[in-house]
């Protein structure tokens, strides 16, 4: 197996191909510049980005390049499977809140308990998309943050440019993509880490393709006006969810279901979440609460690595 | 009595074979200075393939010969220290677990000491 390590999108990449090919060497360097191409078109964190130049622009329309095209019906899907919940509409909810830059940054600037002193509207309009014309433009009071979706987006992507050429996995940032079986059949085996304790994994996940992601707030977490924060908005108020859900981990048909989903498991909460998974078709899911304790489905169970042995 | 004639050089070698010597010499100079640059490149970009997130210089060494510079070239001036890829064979290992179950907090057992090690972990957030 060859794997392929470098960082972008404020996240580590990982690229694990199924082949003894050397030549797989060479697609390192190009999928680097394709992460970085992507980076450039939509980090809400780079000012001379595509995204920061819209959100700059609102009331004008903005034509849109291949990938910010691809990444809007990206978020556009999410936003439909999630009944709304799953929005890049959020960006001055989350600058109100305090996550006004790079969270590395906030944290080596101000440590966790930090104030901050901003005025920004919170638009809830729907961004108008011209798909006939190819532009975009955003209300007066809306900016944009693709955030997961852009991550799962490249995943998913790499993922697809990267199949022809070995049985593949793409993991960006803990989002993760998976081509299908490995060459002998057997599937790629994954750990779900624990927010509780990083050095372990509360379970082994046997992958046979599709995609995995984790949401929760265990990580980006800080004290903004003496209250602790997180970075899942709840568009139906505009403020960090409140939620009893630390961690969502969902296996789905690809990444970028399984990304929406996790992420609107959270916005929920563990009783409504539950319910909401459970009507999904073909999804595992598992739900770590704050107190510690563990939600999963069947699906997920049957993927574990316990069940798996067990039942051959 | 001994007639003061002038004495003719006496060539040992050709001028021809001097030339020869010397374009070798130069040749063989230039060659070996030339792999010894390319050998010291190649492993400064073998170390640094093994250091994520740390920026490699590709400039080339002094040579005649001109170097093929890898890598991606970062276009943008907004980007952070430019990661580096690293490729790298592994292979996919049975692992000991040692880690205690957790009681009381509803987390399960960890996989017994006979599962695969894992390719990777899914969480919220790897940062660099």
């Amino acid at each position: 197996m060859k794997t392929i390590l470098f960082n972008a999108m404020g996240s580590k990449i990982l690229i694990a191909l199924d082949t003894d090919e050397q030549a797989v060497m060479a697609e390192g360097p190009r999928i680097q510049q394709l992460f970085e191409e992507w980076e450039q078109a939509l980090s809400r964190f780079r000012i001379s980005s595509e995204l920061s130049e819209l959100n700059r622009h609102p009331g004008v329309p903005k034509e849109m390049s291949r990938v910010f095209g691809e990444v809007m019906r990206a978020a556009d899907h999410a936003s439909e499977i999630s009944g709304g919940l799953v929005t890049p509409t959020i960006l001055n909810a989350l600058i109100n809140v305090g996550y006004e830059n790079d969270f590395d940054v906030l944290l080596e600037r101000h440590g966790k308990d930090f104030e901050q002193a901003l005025l920004a509207p919170n638009g809830t309009e729907t961004v108008d998309v011209d798909w006939k014309t190819n532009t975009v433009t955003l209300p007066f009071g809306t900016q944009l943050d693709f955030g997961g979706v852009a991550k799962g987006w490249a995943a998913h992507n790499a993922m697809q440019l990267l199949r022809e050429i070995a049985p593949v996995l793409v993991d960006a940032g803990g989002d993760i993509a998976v081509s299908g079986n490995m060459r002998d059949g057997s599937n790629w085996p994954i750990g779900v880490s624990n927010p509780f304790d990083a050095d372990n994994n509360l379970a082994l996940l046997m992958v046979p393709g599709g995609g995995v992601a984790t949401s929760g707030k265990d990580y980006h977490r800080w004290v903004f006006d003496g209250e602790m924060q997180h970075h899942i908005i709840d568009p139906r108020n505009m403020l960090p969810a409140h939620t009893d859900i630390l961690t969502a981990t969902v296996l789905a048909a690809n990444l970028l279901d399984a990304e929406a989903y996790a992420k609107t498991a959270v916005i929920l909460g563990s009783d409504a979440g539950k319910k909401w998974l459970d009507e999904l078709s073909a999804v595992g899911y598992l739900l770590v609460l704050e107190n510690g304790t563990m939600i999963r489905n069947d699906i997920f169970v049957k993927t574990e690595w316990n069940t798996q042995c067990q039942t051959n | 009595m001994e007639k003061n004639t002038p004495r003719k050089k006496k060539k040992f070698v050709p001028t021809a074979f001097k030339f020869m010597l010397a374009a070798g010499s130069l040749a063989g100079t230039v060659g070996v200075w030339n792999i010894l640059a390319r050998q010291e490149f190649t492993q400064a970009n073998a170390q640094n393939l093994n250091l994520p997130g740390t920026f490699v210089s590709t400039d080339p060494l002094p040579t005649v010969a001109s170097l093929i510079v890898v890598g991606p070239s970062v276009a943008s001036n907004q980007s952070s220290t430019p990661a580096v890829a690293a490729i790298r064979d592994v292979t996919v290992t049975t692992v000991q677990q040692t880690a205690a179950p957790q009681s009381g907090s509803g987390i399960s057992l960890p996989p017994p000491s006979s599962a695969p090690a894992p390719v990777t972990n899914t969480q919220t957030s790897k940062k660099p």
